[in-house]
């Protein structure tokens, strides 16, 4: 038996040397025959999966205003029962070369639930890229690139999101119709193509950078239509709240985690900077400058942790403020939760408030909206895990949003109409494999 | 705004500092690598306990399991060494009574045993596996042999092929195991 098992490294060694030279593994008799083109043995390829379907309950302010066409009154009425859908197709290569080098490839597919149907677009059902990036990694830590989330989204801590839908950063945006809550989650900045670096790990701590040209995703790195839609805008000379977008966002975070005592402590602090796109025919857009920092704490199945960025920014610390008069407000939020495990059944909670410069709609005529809004949140709920990789969740998510000067029925500026809630009431299952 | 700016640069300043020190210390030690999974994932996928699969992070559709934190065949995450030969060790050596057997350093000792057909002499065997991966030089089986005269045990040379042999009885079982696994 040996001695074919040896011939058999003998053999196949011998190919995989021969071809592939200094890369190729230690002899393996276990190795398929083959050229080595052929052998995947060194590489590791998974598909996995996600679906969920929920019963969704929604009630939103200014959705169920009767007939007539005065303020706040668009003759459209909409019930509050739903059911959702929405699937995930994820393909993950990670391979390992002889000299230690790791690299790995994620490609995350999706059907976008957010996207309406459009000229380009055909149905809600569409399947569209989420995350995709590639990575090398070794002693010398992570290179990631790709469409990602910035280092803040990737290595903050503090954010309760392990029970339900996840909480303020769930599902419940799934549901409403307009006005959706800015509550500052950590992921909010989106996936725009960049480069990242994560160190390893040092007595608890690790740290990381990330730095994007653009808010762009994807390959084009042009346009198709317009200038003004071009991932490369620099400046523009006739400007509208839409054109404040991030560039050179460059982000840097630390995190520690480490125990003591039976209590898990995590730790992040993180700097969000980003320029912005200029307006060479009127007023300023202020520089992003955000910290961040998260804190939290875990024992006994308790999990509380929170999360407060400050600094300059606009409506969350994604999106640049533009320098009006009378509207430079500080950006400011925090979020807290709690959650409880025990056996197979999470429940938890989580708040979250920003306090920002806000819409900052200019209408034609050069006036700005100048009033400071809030935004707040609570997420309640609960996930019961049936078997691994199936779950049940209930969730019941209330938000508020106040900005004076705004009509959230017309979404214009006004004085009436300045606040709007809505309440999600979401239950369903959850399946990944 | 230039004051907001200013002391926004204020605050920020420690954890400017902070990364660079980190940066000092990585040039001096090397760290821990830090796995994919310890860093957020916002897809609503990572968001589900557990995979229906069993398996620990979607199917595997082409290459090896190079997870080797539970859930592969054959980097189990209970087992600190390859699962097919610490399964076929254990299968080839079930003759004998078993006295200690560590499954994350990869040693089994089996107590002494008399065949039936000849009383007079004894058997023992230690068998250490070498590491995760299946390789035909990851096991190594040492037999012990004892004879009784004047009714105590003296040791004796056990014949040169036994240890040999006992190792291709292994490794014939694992890839008997693996052929089983990967079948299914």
């Amino acid at each position: 038996m040996r001695k074919i098992l040896l011939g058999t490294t003998a053999v196949v060694g011998a190919v995989v040397m021969a071809s592939t030279g200094a890369m190729a593994q230690g002899a393996d008799p276990f190795r398929a025959a083959g050229p080595a083109m052929t052998s995947h043995r060194d590489l590791e390829v998974r598909l996995g999966g996600f679906f969920r379907f929920y019963y969704s309950n929604t009630d939103q302010d200014y959705l169920n205003n009767g007939t007539g066409t005065g303020a706040g009154r668009t003759g459209f009425n909409q019930g509050k029962s739903d059911f959702q859908e929405e699937t995930e197709i994820h393909i993950v290569a990670n391979g390992k070369a002889a000299n230690g080098l790791r690299y790995g490839v994620a490609v995350e597919i999706q059907n976008d639930s957010v996207r309406q149907a459009t000229s380009g677009t055909n149905s809600k059902t569409s399947l569209d890229l989420d995350e995709v990036w590639g990575y090398v990694a070794g002693s010398f830590g992570q290179l990631r690139m790709g469409d990602e989330d910035n280092v803040w989204g990737l290595m903050s801590v503090g954010q309760i999101a392990n029970f339900a839908t996840g909480g303020l950063d769930g599902d419940f945006y799934d549901s409403l119709s307009g006005n959706s809550p800015a509550l500052s989650q950590p992921s909010d900045a989106g996936d725009n193509t960049k480069i990242i670096y994560m160190s390893p790990q040092f007595a608890g701590f690790d740290f990381g950078a990330s730095f994007a040209f653009n808010t762009g995703e994807g390959p084009l790195s042009g346009c198709t239509t317009g200038n003004a839609s071009c991932d490369r805008l620099a400046s523009i000379e006739t400007f509208g709240s839409s054109t404040a977008r991030r560039r050179n966002e460059v982000v840097a975070a630390l995190r520690y985690r480490g125990s003591f005592a039976g209590v898990g402590l995590g730790a992040s602090a993180a700097y969000i900077g980003a320029d912005a796109v200029k307006n060479t025919n009127g007023f300023g857009v202020d520089r992003i400058n955000v910290g961040a920092l998260g804190l939290q704490l875990s024992a006994y199945g308790f999990l509380v942790g929170g999360q407060y960025l400050f600094g300059d920014a606009g409506l969350g610390f994604a999106t640049p403020r533009l320098k009006l008069v009378n509207d430079d407000r500080r950006y400011e939020a925090f979020n807290v939760g709690a959650s409880y495990t025990l056996g197979q059944i999470t429940v938890g909670a989580q708040y979250g408030e920003t306090r920002s410069a806000g819409a900052q709609s200019v209408n034609t005529a050069g006036l700005a909206n100048t009033g400071g809004r809030t935004d707040k949140g609570l997420s309640v709920g609960g996930t019961y895990r049936i078997s691994p990789g199936i779950e049940y969740i209930a969730e019941y998510t209330t938000y508020k949003i106040e900005e004076a000067g705004v009509n959230f029925a017309t979404g214009g500026r006004g004085t009436a109409n300045n606040s709007v809630d809505g309440q999600v009431f979401l239950t369903g299952f959850r399946f990944a494999f | 705004m230039l004051k907001h700016r200013a002391r926004a640069a204020l605050n920020l300043r420690p954890l400017a500092a902070a990364p660079l020190m980190l940066l000092a210390l990585a040039a001096c030690s090397s760290g821990r690598v830090v796995e994919n999974d310890e860093y957020n994932n916002d897809s609503r996928r990572a968001r589900v306990q557990g995979r229906l699969s069993g398996e620990q992070d979607g199917l595997l559709i082409m290459g090896t399991d190079r997870s080797g934190r539970g859930g592969g065949a054959s980097e189990s995450g209970a087992l600190g060494v390859n699962a097919y030969l610490w399964r076929a060790t254990l299968d080839t050596l079930s003759f004998l009574p078993l006295s200690s057997a560590d499954p994350f350093g990869g040693v089994i000792i089996t107590d002494w045993y008399s065949p039936p057909a000849t009383p007079g002499e004894r058997f023992r065997a230690t068998a250490y596996i070498l590491g995760r991966q299946l390789r035909s030089d990851g096991v190594r089986i040492s037999v012990f042999r004892q004879e009784q005269r004047n009714g105590t045990w003296v040791d004796a040379p056990v014949a040169p092929s036994t240890n040999t042999d006992m190792e291709n009885q292994v490794l014939a079982r694992a890839r008997e195991l693996r052929s089983q696994t990967a079948a299914r």
